[in-house]
Formats: C-alpha cells, structure tokens, sequence
C-alpha cells in the first residue's frame, strides 16, 4: 500500500486533531501545577493519543457493551 | 536546549538511517538516544538554580550527558548486555543527534568530552533553565528556538512524511525491533492500531508541546516575543566559555581527532568482538522478517 493511504489500523485524521485540540486544552487548564505531567512527562506526554483515542473509547464501549446485558 | 526538536527528528532519522544491506535502527532506540541525556538530567538542573546551566551542560557537572562519548559508551552496553546491533546503532544516531541538536543555545555542549572541554554553541537561542522550567519553556518559545522546532517539523514532514504512516510502521519500523514492538502487542494486548497511536505519539508530543508553550508564552507568562539571533533578549542565556572562536575551534578540532583516534582503538579492541557477536533483527536475516503472517495483527515477533 502507498504511504499515506489510510488503513483499518488508521483513524481519522480527525480524531487526531481532536486529541491535539484537548491536549492542549488541558496542558492550558493544568498549568497551575507544578510539574505539569502533560507537557513535561516524556512518557505522559507521548502517549496521550493512545489514551485519548483508544483506551477510553475502548473501555467506554466494553462498558456500554457490559451495561446492554 | 530544544523542547521539541528532539521529538521531530526521531522519524527523520529513523528513515534516513534505514538502509538496505545496513543495520535498521531501532526507532525505540532512537528515541530513548534522544531523550536519554535529558531524562537523565533535567531533574538536577531545574535543581540547581543558578547553576543550572553548569550542571546541565558542564564538567564537574552532568555535561557529560551531553557527549558523543556517551552515546557510544551506551550503545556498547546495550551490544554487551542485549547484543542488539539495532538497538546499539539506534541509541548511538539518537544520542548524537541530541548532541548537534543542543549546540543551538547559549550554554552549548561539550561534543569531544574528555578529550575537550571546550562548549560548542553557535548560540541562536539562550539556555534559561535558571529560570526553572516554566521560565525555561516561556524563554525558549520566545526566541528564535520556536523556528529551530517548527523548521525540524517541516523537515521531518518534508523528508520523513512516509515515516508517520502505518504502511511504514508495519513494513518498516516494527520488523526492525520486533521484540520491543512484540512485547507492547502480548504484554499489554495492544493491537496494531494502539501501536501506531504509540508510535506517533512523540511526533503529536513535541507539536502539542510545541503549541501549548508558546501559547503560554504569549498569554500567561506574557513574555516579548523576541526572536532574534541569541534572543530572546529579555533574560541572560548562560554562556560557559571565555574563550574565543578560533580557541574553541582549535581544542574542538584536536578533541575531535582524538576522540575518533579513541573510538578506533576501542573498536579494534572490543568494538568488532561486540558487533561479530550482535545480531541484527530477523528481517535483515532473510528469514522472513520474524513477521507471522498468520497473527491478526502481524506483528513481527522475536525469534
């Protein structure tokens, strides 16, 4: 496959400007504490998008799926 | 010191460096090479106050961080220890990288360490880390290093674009360290696409840090935004050497001869022993790429 063309593993571009909107939404409203985790956690910091946009639809969706039953 | 820099040019490097018929390096290398001198250090410098400079970046002090010798000597533990050649040539690029990438501020890097203890810096931006790490953030994105971070972004998208899609992170970078890659995938149940939300996720840190600093510069610390060469003027950069261009440029040169004499020695001493003895990842073996094509992620896993 070309480079650039998306795939399943993909999700839109975006869901990808969202997380960067509430990245840095939140890093603003977070400021007031001292070591701001978001902006300057090297480990924090990287993997927001995987918790933003996998992790909590992920376990939102298994709860939904769990209440359903 | 650079505050995004270091997260554009991991894929810049990452595609530059993977050659066909050479050893792919590691993109996890890379980046733990790249952020490696920082995480070790950031704590004591912000520590430091008005020494923070000379701890950061000096010797007595932690500058040795901030050395090529550092990342080799790094890399030849990781060879001994893990015998992974991609991981050793992936830390030694990242290192090194950071090294060049710092020489951008006031402070500048000791590159030859020991065998120089001149700083090298061509100064564009001042190093603020007396100003704690807010003051740090709201100085560097007042200056002219918002142009260093924003011209390694463009090149990294200029250059490297192919590097941030899945197409790449399937065939590329995950069959070249597929133990780090085949862990996160079995370890933690992530599939491919968690994966690639990993992956891309330095280059989505350094632009959202990018933009959330400067805009803390302009709105909340309320900063000049002054970027000229050696700005911004509104706060002192630390400068660690006296001396003069053509000073520096002597000891640098003659530190560097020695150094590379060093590593020549080192490499014929040990160096080839450690490499003959490494192993590169299953997809330059020939043997398939370690890639299970009947996996439902097809994740490369390791041998």
């Amino acid at each position: 496959m070309a480079g650039g063309e998306g795939t399943e593993d993909d999700v839109r571009p975006g869901w990808w400007l969202f997380a960067l909107v509430l990245y840095v939404g939140l890093s603003f409203a977070s400021l007031s504490w001292r070591d701001n985790v978001l902006l300057l956690n090297w480990i924090i910091g990287p993997l927001f998008p995987v918790v933003v946009l996998f992790v909590i639809p992920t376990v939102a969706k298994a709860a939904v799926r769990g209440r359903r039953r | 010191m650079s505050w995004a820099a270091h997260e554009f040019e991991n894929y810049l490097l990452q595609k530059e460096f993977t050659r066909e018929g050479w050893t792919k390096p590691s993109f996890l290398a890379i980046v733990f090479g790249t952020f490696g001198p920082d995480i070790l250090t950031k704590f004591f410098v912000y520590g430091a106050h008005d020494e923070a400079a000379r701890v950061h970046r000096d010797v007595p002090g932690l500058g040795w961080s901030h050395s090529f010798l550092f990342g080799v000597f790094l890399a030849v533990l990781v060879l001994w220890f893990f015998k992974s050649r991609a991981w050793a040539i992936g830390i030694v690029i990242g290192q090194w990288a950071h090294v060049l990438t710092d020489m951008g501020d006031s402070a500048g890097v000791l590159p030859f360490f020991p065998f120089s203890m001149e700083q090298v810096t061509i100064g564009l931006w001042t190093h603020s880390a007396q100003e704690g790490r807010y003051g740090d953030a709201a100085a560097y994105y007042s200056g002219p290093a918002i142009f260093w971070d924003l011209a390694w972004m463009l090149l990294t998208l200029a250059l490297a674009w192919r590097a941030l899609t899945s197409s790449y992170f399937k065939e590329v970078v995950m069959p070249a360290d597929p133990r780090a890659w085949g862990w996160l995938r079995d370890r933690l149940h992530l599939p491919q696409k968690a994966l690639l939300m990993i992956y891309r996720g330095i280059f989505f840190y350094g632009l959202g840090r990018m933009i959330s600093w400067f805009l803390f510069a302009r709105f909340d610390h309320k900063t000049p935004f002054q970027p000229v060469w050696g700005g911004p003027e509104y706060v002192e950069g630390a400068d660690l050497s006296d001396a003069g261009f053509v000073e520096v440029a002597i000891r640098t040169t003659i530190g560097g001869i020695l150094f590379f004499a060093f590593l020549y020695l080192c490499w014929r001493l040990f160096g080839k022993r450690l490499w003959d003895r490494g192993v590169d990842p299953p997809v330059m073996r020939g043997d398939g790429g370690g890639v299970a094509k009947d996996r439902p992620d097809d994740v490369p896993v390791s041998p």
